[in-house]
């Protein structure tokens, strides 16, 4: 009976006490222990409900959350060997949210190691596998959530993005997947990757999921310096309102696009139209330069963020670290080193003005850029070792955008040829999310992407 | 354009500056990706940034502080504070002398 | 051949602020005799996930500390993080300042002969002031080093000068003069034996004469007095002077300081100077410092000492070293002048301050008392002695008759022996004396 329902279905269910909070997760539970040996999607497993606010907006609904989130007492990894044992004595501003909101967690899922890449393969702990293929990745980093999600191992959970690993692992599960505005939700409590980028976000079966999740979180923290103080919104509610937006088709985010892709994407933005939509053609800069910008300075942010892995006071020592970490640490330490500081690192901040002035000008014309997370659909497992920078070139439409910390917002489309998930993500200008949130809720409903959404679900009974 | 080519030394220097530990085989394998990876990034040069202020972070904010004397909600009990200690004694984390 | 070497001197000196809270989080900072690792929280732990936000208070004594240094504040400024690994550094980076420091460009002055040192008048330029975190405190034991973190994210100044020293004598003032700026302003205990002041001379030497700088500096940690700051010094110099005279150049080099031998040793190589890999604190957002902001700060800025000083011994006519003691220690300054007023309302002399200032220093009244105690035991001990003039008269007759030796060198122009013969009057008149109304009397009979 709960098979596939979305978490405001769930809640309806609760209310009506159809079903207990105790039976919702005792649900979930029994599919993790049949199918996660298989997918992979969890590294630590909850055994029962323990959360005893009763009316929150979240009460009795369990949810998936990314290893890198730090528990109370509950072991988190962020799917790294150095952490393989660490409990952290404290509690994420994310996730203290959602337990004042009443959630329950469900479990902590595999990602790539210290968030490291696109594919989850790059996890200490195994890939997780795409449910929808299983030979094939879930996308990354946050693949271990998003799969969960997308063959309903949880009815929705949270993941963070640096620049894509929320929406191309949303993207290649075939689920929701929302980046809000950097420093709309707090990062204390996120093992950092990239400080000036790191996102906390949703991912969900449906729009209002997502937004009721992103309600729960988002907002000011007095521990985090980065964190707006711009007031939140009713996002619920200014998501049913009727209104009708511009949105800007840029043709340097239809290079290189696979054809099942392209052709998705040229259909959304008739449907689009047919709602009602404008659309107007705008020119950005290319994405190469945002890979190059984002491959240094979030490459010297995580040698940074990594110099506190010392085994002292926490964690394995550094011999433990794997090739991921260490390849992107390298190179974090030379762009940053005396001599090259000019040269790479303060001429990417450089061309980061000038993205964030490109998109500034955009959107003073459209509400919105669309477009693509990921030019293609799931790889065959095994496929990102051949690339450099593969995370960086996968994530190629996400990077603009997450380097001038703008907000974006994915949605499934349907299936390509291979029957397997495409999306559309749609991206907008600085705290706008509740119009995020209200385009993608119309076209969801103009749209089958919850017939998508479903059959993903029972790919695994 | 040809990969620009980092030495072995190069890569031994920067895994100590690190403090990471290579494989020969990693070496090797990272010497080249390193290049290669410089290599795109060569691309930033084509835009020209003469006048452009560098963006050290992306949020409007400025004179973020929090007042001394607020209440330490965060303050560990000792258990906290050393419960992922692999070597503790008598209230420190131990570590092999330095000096 | 003569080949004169001259110290080239720069210094950095670190001040523990005390403020309430840490730096970037709101651990108590300074508790007393507390157990290790109990003020920690996960900032300053440096756990994973864990964010620095700043102490307000922190940025406002270091701009109280720049301008009190005649330094220039930055509009803008921010904190960068400085890369290097050591078991007591949580996060494996410090915060702290590297291009936007908050303040700039200052100075401290010394009139001549400032206090006890014998000088020319000098001036010395303060190349910045920034503020950073400190660290956590190693202890060595046996064959194990532990680690305590409750120092770990304590808000720390740090004070560089511009190389102008060419003494050890020089630096010695220069840094006694700071030390007592720094408590006058509030914003630390200084101690030099708890470490909430530190010094570390940078040192070289070079051929009189020749411009530039050296190639080479020495780096000396581990001094925790002012005294030792001097022989350090002189030492280092003496072994640099040594090593150039045969024909080589000293290694650029941290030492650290033996008290008990007296002798630097070598640490590690400076060589080495750290890559730190600076670059912009990304989790923290930059600051702009307004005027007015800046200028409420300074208007917190009490008179310093050496405006004190100069004020007692221009406006007050204390003698320099006794106004130079005085102005030593805040507290007392204020005390001294808290007597003043009452004092002088009751007493008509000329140069009572100077009695005071005398009674003060040399404990003959302690200042441990309240103010009110001290006027009532100062006048008291001042009231002029009943001097039988008959008695005087005939005291100080004896005295003339018998120091003939005297008399003739008063006469001859060593006024000084007046006070000489004062004492042998008061010694004739077995202290029942006004030692004013005494030399006033031998004054008109020796003319």
């Amino acid at each position: 009976m709960l098979l596939g329902k979305t978490i405001t279905e769930i809640k309806g269910f609760l209310k009506t006490k159809k079903i207990t909070k105790d039976e919702v997760f005792s649900f979930f539970s029994k599919r993790i222990e049949k199918h996660n040996p298989q997918i992979n999607a969890y590294l630590t497993i909850q055994k029962k409900t323990e959360n005893s606010v009763v009316d929150g907006a979240l009460s009795g609904i369990p949810l998936a959350i990314k290893d890198n989130f730090c528990t109370k007492g509950v072991r988190t990894t962020a799917s790294a060997k150095v952490l393989d044992n660490f409990i952290p004595p404290y509690e994420s501003t994310v996730t203290t949210r959602l337990k004042g909101a009443g959630y329950e967690l469900l479990g902590k899922t595999n990602m790539d190691a210290w968030a490291h890449g696109s594919s989850t393969e790059t996890s200490d702990y195994g890939a997780t596998k795409n449910p929808w293929d299983t030979t094939r990745s879930p996308g990354g980093s946050s693949g271990g959530t998003a799969a969960a999600v997308s063959c309903y191992l949880a009815p929705g959970g949270i993941g963070s993005e640096t620049a894509g690993s929320i929406r191309q692992p949303a993207s290649w599960s075939g689920v929701v997947g929302l980046k809000p505005t950097y420093g709309r939700v707090s990062r204390y409590g996120v093992i950092a990757m990239g400080s000036s980028l790191d996102c906390p976000g949703p991912l969900a079966l449906s729009v209002e999921d997502a937004a009721l999740i992103f309600q729960s979180i988002a907002g000011n923290d007095k521990y985090d310096a980065t964190s707006s103080p711009v007031p939140t919104e009713d996002y619920l509610s200014k998501m049913k309102e009727k209104k009708s937006y511009t949105i800007g088709i840029a043709e340097e985010y239809f290079e290189g696009l696979d054809e099942d892709v392209k052709k998705s994407l040229e259909e959304s933005i008739k449907i689009f139209e047919k709602m009602g939509f404008k659309t107007k053609k705008v020119s950005l800069l290319s994405p190469q330069y945002s890979i190059s910008v984002y491959t240094i300075i979030q490459r010297a942010e995580v040698m940074s963020n990594l110099s506190r892995y010392d085994g002292i006071r926490y964690g394995n020592p550094r011999t433990f670290f794997g090739s991921e970490a260490k390849r992107r640490g390298m190179l974090g330490t030379y762009t940053l080193s005396y001599g090259y500081y000019d040269a790479f690192f303060k001429k990417a901040q450089k061309v980061r003005t000038l993205i964030i002035e490109d998109f500034k000008r955009a959107f003073k014309d459209v509400d919105f850029i669309i477009g693509t997370p990921s030019p293609i659909t799931a790889l065959k497992l095994g496929e990102f070792e051949k690339y450099p920078f593969f995370g960086e070139l996968m994530d190629k439409f996400n990077e603009p955008g997450a380097m001038a910390g703008i907000p974006g917002i994915s949605l499934p489309t349907g299936l390509d040829r291979n029957g397997l998930p495409m999306s559309i993500h749609l991206m907008a200008n600085y705290f706008r999310e509740s119009d995020l949130l209200n385009a993608s809720y119309q076209f969801e409903k103009e749209t089958d992407f919850m017939g998508v959404i479903k059959k993903g679900v029972i790919n695994l009974k | 354009m040809s990969t620009k080519l980092i030495s072995k030394d190069e890569v031994l220097h920067l895994a100590k500056l690190a403090g990471l530990t290579l494989s020969n085989e990693e070496i090797e394998k990272y010497a080249v990706q390193f290049g290669q990876t410089l290599d795109y990034v060569q691309n930033l040069n084509e835009l020209n940034t003469d006048n452009v202020e560098p963006t050290n972070s992306v949020v409007n904010l400025s004179n973020v502080t929090f007042e001394d004397g607020t209440k330490n909600d965060r303050q560990f009990t000792a258990d906290e504070a050393f419960s992922n200690g692999k070597n503790v004694k008598e209230n420190a984390f131990v570590v092999e002398r330095i000096m | 051949m003569d080949t004169k070497y001259v110290p080239v001197i720069g210094l950095e000196i670190h001040v523990e602020l005390k403020t309430k809270s840490g730096m970037f989080c709101q651990c108590a900072n300074g508790v007393e005799g507390a157990e290790p690792n109990t003020q920690v929280c996960p900032v300053c732990l440096g756990l994973p996930g864990a964010l620095p936000v700043p102490n307000k208070k922190a940025i406002e004594w270091t701009i109280k500390m720049g301008r009190a240094l005649n330094c220039a504040i930055s509009k803008h400024t921010k904190f960068d993080r400085k890369h290097y690994s050591y078991p007591d550094l949580a996060k494996g980076y410090q915060i702290s300042q590297y291009d936007e420091p908050i303040a700039r460009s200052g100075y401290l002055e010394f009139g001549k002969n400032h206090g006890t040192y014998k000088n020319e008048e000098k001036k010395f330029r303060i190349h910045r002031v920034h503020l950073e975190e400190d660290t956590g405190k190693l202890i060595h034991k046996g064959v194990e080093t532990r680690i305590d973190f409750n120092r770990s994210g304590i808000p720390l100044v740090e004070i560089v000068t511009e190389p102008d020293f060419t003494s050890s004598s020089d630096v010695k003032m220069f840094l006694e003069e700071l030390h007592a700026i720094v408590r006058y302003l509030g914003i630390s205990d200084a101690d030099l034996e708890k470490g909430t002041m530190r010094m570390e001379p940078n040192i070289s030497v070079k051929l009189a004469g020749v411009e530039g700088l050296p190639k080479y500096k020495v780096e000396v940690k581990n001094i925790n007095s002012f005294n030792f700051v001097k022989r350090a010094i002189d030492f280092e110099v003496a072994r640099h002077t040594e090593l150039l005279e045969q024909g080589k150049t000293p290694a650029q080099e941290t030492r650290g300081w033996d008290s008990e031998k007296g002798t630097t040793y070598s640490q590690r190589t400076k060589e080495d100077a750290h890559d730190y890999r600076y670059f912009p604190e990304p989790d923290i957002p930059p600051f702009t410092l307004e005027d007015s902001y800046i200028d409420s700060i300074a208007k917190t800025i009490p008179e310093l000492p050496k405006a004190k000083m100069d004020r007692f011994i221009n406006k007050l006519h204390i003698k320099d070293l006794d106004a130079y003691i005085i102005t030593r220690d805040r507290e007392l300054s204020d005390y001294f002048e808290g007597v003043l007023g009452p004092v002088g309302k009751q007493m008509n002399e000329v140069g009572f301050e100077q009695k005071i200032a005398s009674a003060i220093i040399n404990k003959r009244i302690p200042t441990t008392i309240s103010r009110d105690e001290f006027v009532k035991k100062f006048l008291e001990m001042t009231k002029p002695v009943a001097t039988d003039s008959g008695v005087l008269d005939e005291s100080v007759k004896i005295v003339l008759a018998n120091n003939e030796k005297a008399v003739a060198e008063y006469k001859g122009g060593k006024s000084t022996v007046i006070m000489f013969l004062v004492g042998q009057v008061m010694k004739q008149m077995k202290g029942k004396a006004d030692a004013a109304t005494v030399r006033k009397a031998l004054e008109s009979k020796l003319i």
